[in-house]
């Protein structure tokens, strides 16, 4: 029988929400990193990295920047899912949404309390007295000052955020396995792993990208994040393979899955998933590292625009891999 | 005189269906052959009914109209008047004579649809309410591809344009040969409502539980809270669900009451922006005497649709499941849900199957074929 597609249903809002929802999360864990890494390197130092002003400005610009990212994100991902809806306005009655077996109504509370953790941390690190933002806005600063806990207890926080901002991107690809018996290719354990490194992927380069294009690359700590997000794209590699060896070998509607996703849509996921989104950015981080070791040091203009380049090459990979995951999503027959 | 042909077995299955009911035994042979020709495209449906209407008329003492008088497209888009769908029926009965095994009129009013329409529901009433649970059996077997099911489903619950609670699939099974110069016995047929699933999955992902199991087991949806989300429509098995995008055409109403029990919209056409689907039609629920049919069964001229009770052992459903060994019957996606709805004939999970258009089309009904939207 024909297979159906939920594409059909869920196109590329939908595709560009999981996308913003992933960006959102990954952002705020990478903020809440150069948080604590900022602390620390003000109190004490961490092994391994330079003590300089220079770095602690620079891990506090990408912290603020994390939180700007995270929750610019989600509230663009927030009004494309509210677009999306048929009957957006039913969706003010917030106090229906008790079904803990749906992950969208889930999902909407993981939003809001995510919503709220990223933007406390926004206001505190932005707003008020020494705000990143330096701007003077009188009674907001005077609220945000007040409200604002101990250094201590603000980086605590951050385990609850960072817990939130974990299950918000893990959440979007629940959202989608939930159904797996129906549409395979959203398989309920590969498919979470995949966006999650995705996701933090995304969420590294989407802020990493703030102190690249501010403050350039030299001693801002963006060589160590972008070190993190080399480590993490090997595992999203070896989670995207794992998955298409389960596609290829699973039969059936899996198998058309695979066939469409790799043969139909090759150009959108060979090209711009796998080679920009994957190996691209391995290699021009690898070309760095080479480069470094062999003492020439990459920076200024040209190591702004290269690492400038390969985190923009992880975003276009992760919008991509997420409207794949949609298009070449089939249904399984009815019979 | 209309002429003979070789549709032979049509006299063997019409000596047994209806060797006991009182009607004209020719007259129904007769006109088993002619709609065969119909369904086969060798016959107008227009000349089929000219030629049969005033002998009908004179056999079930009944008020047909003349084709002409016939608005088609009205019926299509959802028109209540229920001449169309009288022919259709009177086509059909015939037809069922002539292509189906196990069926044959009940009751004439019925199968011609023009009597008074309380006459034509056989009413099981249940001594336990609070016990009941709705469901189907479907007679794939019986079934005879006329669509007149989806039309009346279409009629009656006044859907919009291109949406479609009810289908009828066509499809040939790759472990059998067809061998037949009959266009109808080359092809199988699947029957599609809403399978109204006890622990159905649009239920389970319908984040504002504007999804949800009525008392006597349905699955509605509160129209007055669904976000349009399609996440049910996404979790479905079956694909029954139809995201609504446009307004009803002028001219199209609804009849019926939209609001169950508890004041929630839950029949009939939903608003534009919500997710709709097969109710088994839960607004005669709030009828007197239509409790225990549908429109699609009410509709189906072979008697291939059971709608009622299924904890009522003497309910239609069950009664016509008893006629069956249990390797006879099978349900769909087991592995992804529990439907209630329950099917005669050979699963064709278990074989691959290729779809088959026509020729019995949405067309040929002046109907418009579900699209992708």
């Amino acid at each position: 029988m024909i297979h159906d597609s939920p594409a059909l249903f869920w196109d590329w809002m939908i595709g560009a929400y999981l996308f913003l929802g992933g960006i959102s999360g990954g952002a705020y864990l990478t903020g809440a990193a150069a948080d604590y890494l900022r602390q620390r390197s003000e109190s004490g130092g961490v092994p391994g990295f330079d003590r300089t002003d220079t770095k602690s400005r620079a891990y506090g610009l990408t912290a603020l920047g994390g939180m700007v990212v995270s929750f610019a994100a989600i509230s663009l991902g927030g009004l494309l899912l509210l677009f999306h809806l048929g009957e957006p306005l039913n969706a003010i009655e917030l106090w229906l949404f008790t079904n803990i077996e749906s992950w969208m109504a889930i999902g909407v509370w993981v939003i809001i309390l995510f919503v709220v953790a990223a933007l406390a941390q926004l206001a505190w690190l932005g707003f008020g007295r020494d705000g990143g933002f330096g701007l003077d806005l009188g009674p907001i600063d005077e609220i945000v000052d007040r409200t604002r806990p101990a250094t201590d207890t603000r980086l605590a926080l951050h385990i609850v955020g960072g817990a939130l901002a974990v299950t918000l991107i893990v959440y979007t690809a629940l959202l989608l396995s939930a159904v797996a018996p129906v549409v395979p290719l959203w398989h309920p354990i590969l498919l979470p792993l995949l966006f999650l490194t995705s996701g933090i992927s995304m969420g590294i380069s989407a802020t990493a990208l703030v102190p690249t294009l501010l403050l350039g690359v030299d001693d801002t700590g963006v060589h160590e994040f972008s070190l993190a997000d080399d480590a993490v794209i090997l595992g999203e590699i070896g989670v995207l393979a794992a998955l298409l060896w389960y596609l290829a070998g699973a039969g059936g509607t899996a198998t058309a899955s695979y066939e469409l996703l790799t043969q139909t849509f090759m150009l959108e996921f060979w090209g711009f998933v796998v080679v920009v989104g994957l190996l691209l950015p391995l290699l021009i981080s690898g070309t760095l590292i080479l480069l470094h070791r062999r003492g020439t040091h990459v920076d200024g203009l040209v190591g702004r625009a290269a690492y400038g380049s390969k985190f923009g090459f992880v975003l276009i990979g992760g919008l991509f891999l997420r409207l794949s995951i949609l298009y070449a999503a089939l249904n399984v027959p009815i019979f | 005189m209309i002429p003979d042909d070789s549709h032979d077995d049509i006299e063997d299955r019409a000596a047994n269906l209806l060797d006991d009911v009182e009607y004209d035994t020719e007259l129904a042979k007769q006109m088993s052959r002619d709609a065969r020709r119909v369904s086969n495209g060798e016959l107008a449906e227009g000349e089929f009914h000219e030629r049969y209407r005033e002998a009908v008329e004179d056999e079930f003492d009944l008020d047909v109209p003349e084709y002409s008088e016939i608005n088609v497209k009205e019926q299509a888009l959802g028109g209540k008047s229920k001449s169309r769908r009288s022919v259709l029926a009177a086509l059909g009965m015939a037809a069922g004579v002539a292509t189906a095994g196990g069926a044959g009129f009940r009751d004439a009013s019925t199968r011609f649809g023009v009597g008074s329409g309380d006459d034509t529901v056989v009413a099981e009433e249940t001594s336990d309410d609070e016990g009941r649970k709705v469901g189907m059996v479907l007679d794939t077997e019986a079934c005879i591809k006329c669509l007149q099911c989806v039309e009346a489903c279409k009629e009656e619950n006044a859907t919009h344009e291109g949406d479609f609670w009810m289908d009828v699939f066509r499809y040939q099974r790759e472990d059998r040969e067809y061998t037949s110069d009959d266009e109808e016995d080359q092809v199988e047929a699947m029957q599609r409502p809403c399978m109204h699933c006890e622990d159905a999955p649009c239920v389970s992902v319908c984040p504002n539980n504007s999804r949800f199991y009525s008392e006597d087991g349905r699955v509605l949806c509160d129209y007055d809270i669904c976000l349009g989300c399609k996440y049910c429509e996404v979790a479905c098995p079956y694909h029954v669900n139809e995201f609504v995008f446009s307004e009803q055409p002028d001219g199209v109403e609804f009849v019926g009451e939209p609001r169950d029990d508890e004041d929630r919209w839950v029949s009939g056409p939903p608003p534009e922006g919500s997710c709709s689907k097969c109710t088994f039609c839960s607004h005669r629920e709030q009828g007197e005497g239509h409790q225990e049919s549908t429109a699609c069964e009410d509709a189906c001229p072979v008697d291939a649709i059971h709608f009622g009770d299924l904890n009522d052992e003497d309910s239609d459903p069950n009664q016509y499941l008893d006629q069956f060994d249990e390797e006879e019957t099978f349900k769909l996606r087991t592995d992804a849900s529990n439907p209630k709805v329950t099917y005669i004939g050979d699963n064709p999970e278990d074989v691959e199957t290729a779809q088959v258009p026509g020729p019995v089309t949405y067309d040929d009904m002046g109907l418009s074929e579900p699209t992708a939207k």
